[in-house]
């Protein structure tokens, strides 16, 4: 009996130090999960010879392509008679629209865990690393036991063309202390064995400024990029 | 009288057209004409079996629970009941079929015409709501945590200003927004998916909120 006893415990302790903080959040149970839609509007590095053909030539090649739907329509260009007015392909614009709708009721859980901003915009020059200070803030209302647990990682790399998740790192801290010294990458969830960090643990309320420091390689095309920055209590 | 004008005028002038020699010459004439600009967008909402919403987590995906104000092909993409901060996934939400004889191609906008409305007093923010993301024409394998891309609100002059739930307003820019979509071939398919992420402070009500996403395609 006692050796029974004895393996029930050794082989929870084993499953402990085995899963760590994860093994001990499955113990827990999930009770909120939201996300921070991080959108990155990438301008392109300047222009530097990369092998291909240089801009100029790419810009001459889109005004051939484009004007040679109207030569294909001409005869021999000696004489030319003039109908009147430019000659272009004259184009209307095209509208529509459709309705998107939804019934909201209340969520008595609304206030356990949200954000002050959906939705974070970063305008940023591929090839560069710029901070952007308490870009969001995350709070966790919950005032009694058992203690929380605050997990958080991005969905996914960076979506578009995409480059890395891990490229954008964040300095968490309580809202009014100083910023750690150091930011940290985050952790790309599908990356990291779907597994979220562990960033926090606490009984009480708290409210962390989220500072965000983000390198872009110069290889990134312009364009937009989107990932979500997911935050997950448990306890 | 001014009939007898017009019809002596048109007489004198046929008959000094018919004594005029006709110059005669030899040479290559240019001959050049309009090409009429066809431009065709289609928008269908719901376009594949399956479409609807679900709440957002990883892993296994719920089975999509539309509302009635959604059908196949058509009607609203309804996004059924939502809670206060929730987070949700709309499959297969809109399929766009733009057809043009412009070479050049074409660009696309979308935007909201007006924050969510319920018709009352009551209201929330388009824009940090209203998500769009590429979707498959027959396969979905989106989460509602995907990355997405915001809808603004507009910045330009919507017609009716009010929104109405049953009436599809438009939108005339003087300024066009960022495209959607930047099209260099004269046809393209663009399948999306929306998200919705509610605020915690949208005021429950007892009417269904709703906003128009209002399409708009321009040659380039």
């Amino acid at each position: 009996m006692n050796l029974r006893r004895y393996c029930v415990v050794l082989a929870f302790a084993a499953f402990v130090v085995a899963g760590g903080s994860e093994a001990l959040a499955t113990l827990q149970q999930q009770r909120d999960q939201i996300a921070v839609n991080v959108l990155v509007n990438v301008t392109p590095a300047p222009v530097g010879y990369n092998g291909a053909g240089p801009r100029i030539a790419l810009g001459m090649t889109m005004r051939a392509r484009g004007s040679a739907i109207f030569d294909a329509f001409q005869t021999s260009d000696q004489t030319p008679i003039r109908i009147g007015g430019r000659t272009h392909l004259a184009f209307q614009t095209a509208q529509s629209a459709l309705r998107v709708q939804a019934m909201v009721s209340p969520n008595p859980n609304a206030t356990l865990l949200y954000y002050n901003n959906p939705q974070v915009v970063i305008n940023q020059q591929a090839g560069t690393t710029a901070s952007y200070s308490c870009a969001y803030t995350i709070t966790v209302d919950k005032t009694i036991s058992p203690a929380w647990n605050l997990y958080d990682g991005l969905s996914n790399d960076f979506s578009g063309m995409s480059f890395p998740g891990k490229d954008l790192a964040n300095n968490t801290y309580l809202q009014g202390a100083h910023p750690n010294p150091t930011a940290t990458p985050f952790i790309v969830y599908p990356d990291n064995n779907n597994n979220w960090y562990k960033r926090a643990s606490a009984t009480t309320a708290a409210t962390y400024c989220i500072d965000l420091t983000l390198t872009i390689p110069s290889s990134v095309p312009g364009g937009a990029y989107s990932t979500n920055a997911v935050y997950t209590i448990y306890f | 009288m001014r009939g007898w004008i017009g019809f002596c005028t048109l007489t004198v002038a046929a008959i000094l057209l018919s004594v005029m020699p006709a110059s005669a010459g030899a040479g290559p004439v240019k001959v050049q004409w309009y090409v009429t600009g066809i431009l065709k967008f289609t928008l269908t909402p719901n376009y594949n079996t399956g479409y609807g919403p679900v709440p957002a987590k990883f892993g296994t995906q719920p089975t999509p629970n539309p509302g009635a104000g959604a059908c196949l092909l058509g009607c609203a993409d309804d996004f059924n009941t939502v809670v206060q901060g929730g987070q949700y996934l709309y499959k297969y939400a809109a399929h766009l079929h733009v057809v043009t004889n412009d070479a050049n191609g074409f660009l696309v906008y979308g935007e909201g015409s007006a924050d969510f409305s319920d018709g009352g007093a009551n209201s929330f923010p388009v824009s940090g709501s209203l998500y769009y993301l590429p979707s498959g024409a027959t396969s979905d394998s989106n989460t509602g945590f995907s990355p997405g891309y915001p809808f603004n609100k507009t910045s330009g002059t919507v017609n009716p200003s009010t929104p109405l739930f049953g009436s599809a307003p438009t939108i005339t820019y003087m300024t066009y927004p960022a495209p959607m979509f930047t099209a260099t071939a004269p046809t393209a398919d663009y399948y999306q998916d929306y998200e919705l992420k509610v605020p915690a402070n949208a005021p429950v009500s007892s009417s269904e909120y709703f906003v128009w996403v209002v399409y708009t395609v321009v040659p380039q």
